[in-house]
């Protein structure tokens, strides 16, 4: 049974609506204002919104805005109700987070008809947990927030599912500075003792993609049970999480670890690094779960195959992907707060994210839920 | 059921040389232009208002629960539906002319129905109905090309126009 929240301070109109939505299998519930509508949009988690425009205090833009801001409440659907119909409204209405602007009068029936449209075009939900990737890097400067930015909008935007890049980087800010959004206070300091408060933390890029932020912290490692609890919420919230991680993981190795079914491991050819990458390997497989998965990610210069078959003998794994060195669109890409995916996305290395992406997605798919106790 | 029938309200743009005023207004059975034409009334109450600049027309600058309005002061007024006393229900309306109309500020493009021989001096202030109307009509803020408003009827007041134009 599909749920929905009616929005509006308007009795009449809520009743007219509940009518129509119940008659139709819905299981409806009302709110009488903004505040109220996103106080029980977080806790009934809609299938869809109605919301009316037209209220006192905070109108049907900005809860359409909050709304799409939260991962709790993003993939709801939303309809906009207004008396205004004019163009300038209905954009308006979609820049906001609206995915379908009525105008009153409204018929019910097309209404809900409209409704059941929109429902039948989503995608279904993955699983009750969303999927873990870590990103991980043998040396500094390897190119690993590049990565993991890249990745995860493609995974936001190609393939439309809900994404969060959480930057473990503690010492940068690195994931802002890539997607260009504004530098905020450190998620570890803010929250204490308990993942409690997370979405205050949480910041929506242009894209839908979300990201947690880390600037640099005052407290230095965070707390493991802390993040291990901080991992979980966002898996709770979103289908896929892509893990920034820094050269030395400390104490966090084993919670990033463990909690990881997918690692990407990302390599240049070079004889040094693939001799501390095979080093690398057994440690991570020690501290991972049984189940985990490690991928290749080889950056290099050219497509000679005889150095992708060395790496592959060296460590004794396939390599999964091959990205492109190209020194000049990813500097350009970092100075514009714009990743390669959306400044460059023609290029051979944009298209190299992109097939990663669907490689992550199909392994996901085949993965048996996983359930991590908190 | 239509929400709009329902209620018993008529919501409509209303448009002055500054601002965009949304809301109901109670029109019973009559249309809204019935209501604008009642000379004997220089305002109308309106419900549920919500008050714009026209810099930025789609914003939602200001809330009234009930607000007075001038009749006087209008430019001119959007419905999303066809007035039913429009003139084409006339047994003279039988014909369909481009109408243009600039009013300060504004210009204002729709389709006025009428009869075969019109006099254009009609259209003056003097007329028996204070507003015009124009159907499938399309209004623009003078001086942008993007701000756009239309309709299924624009109520245009005779007393603020500067000219009318008809185009056969």
């Amino acid at each position: 049974m599909f749920k929905a929240l009616v929005i509006d301070d308007e009795a009449s109109l809520t009743m007219i609506v509940r009518r129509f939505l119940e008659g139709a299998g819905f299981r409806v519930e009302a709110a009488t204002s903004g505040q109220e509508g996103l106080r029980k949009a977080v806790l009934m988690q809609p299938d869809v919104v109605i919301v009316d425009v037209m209220m006192p205090e905070m109108d049907g833009y900005e809860v359409c805005r909050r709304l799409r801001k939260d991962p709790r409440t993003t993939r709801a659907t939303i309809l906009v109700l207004t008396a205004r119909g004019q163009l300038i409204d209905k954009e308006i209405a979609l820049r906001a987070g609206a995915d379908v602007h009525v105008a009153k009068p409204f018929r019910g029936k097309a209404l809900v008809q409209d409704i059941q449209q929109l429902l039948a075009r989503r995608l279904p939900l993955a699983s009750p947990l969303g999927y873990q990737v870590l990103v991980l890097r043998l040396k500094e400067g390897a190119g690993v927030t590049t990565l993991a930015t890249n990745l995860a909008l493609c995974l936001a935007r190609e393939e439309g599912r809900l994404t969060v890049v959480a930057d473990m980087v503690l010492q940068g800010g690195q994931v802002e500075n890539r997607l260009g959004l504004p530098l905020t206070r450190s998620w570890q300091d803010a929250l204490g003792r308990d993942a409690e408060g997370l979405v205050e933390h949480l910041v929506r890029h242009e894209s839908g993609l979300f990201a947690l932020p880390t600037p640099p912290p005052k407290a230095g490692w965070p707390n493991p049970a802390l993040l291990t609890q901080v991992l979980q919420t966002l898996r709770e919230w979103h289908d896929y999480v892509v893990v920034d991680t820094p050269f030395n993981l400390g104490p966090l190795a084993p919670v990033l670890l463990e909690s990881s079914p997918l690692v990407l491991l990302l390599l240049t050819p070079d004889p040094a690094e693939l001799r501390t990458a095979h080093a690398s390997l057994a440690e991570i497989k020690k501290l991972g779960p049984r189940a985990l998965q490690i991928w290749l990610v080889l950056r290099m210069i050219g497509s000679d195959q005889r150095v992708r078959q060395r790496t592959e003998e060296i460590l004794g794994l396939p390599v999964t992907a091959v990205l492109p060195w190209s020194p000049a669109e990813c500097a350009q890409a970092v100075a514009n707060c714009r990743p390669v995916v959306l400044s460059y996305p023609e290029s051979s290395l944009a298209a190299a994210f992109r097939s990663l992406a669907q490689q992550v997605v199909r392994a996901a798919d085949m993965q048996p839920l996983r359930r991590i106790p908190r | 059921m239509s929400t709009g029938q329902f209620i018993g309200l008529t919501q409509a743009d209303f448009f002055t040389t500054t601002h965009r005023i949304s809301g109901g207004t109670q029109t019973g059975p009559k249309p809204l232009s019935d209501l604008l034409n009642d000379r004997t009334q220089s305002y109308l109450l309106l419900f549920n208002v919500y008050i714009s600049p026209l810099d930025k027309a789609a914003e939602i600058g200001a809330h009234a629960s009930v607000a007075y309005l001038s009749k006087e002061n209008l430019s001119f007024v959007i419905v999303p539906f066809r007035e039913t006393r429009a003139p084409d229900r006339s047994r003279f309306a039988v014909h369909e002319y481009e109408a243009l109309a600039t009013l300060p500020g504004w210009e204002v493009r729709g389709k006025f129905v009428g009869p075969h021989r019109i006099d254009i001096r009609s259209f003056s202030p003097a007329a028996l109905d204070a507003f015009v109307v124009l159907v499938e009509g399309g209004a623009r803020l003078a001086g942008t090309s993007d701000v756009t408003f239309s309709g299924e009827a624009i109520l245009v007041n005779r007393a603020r126009l500067e000219s009318f134009c008809l185009i056969e």
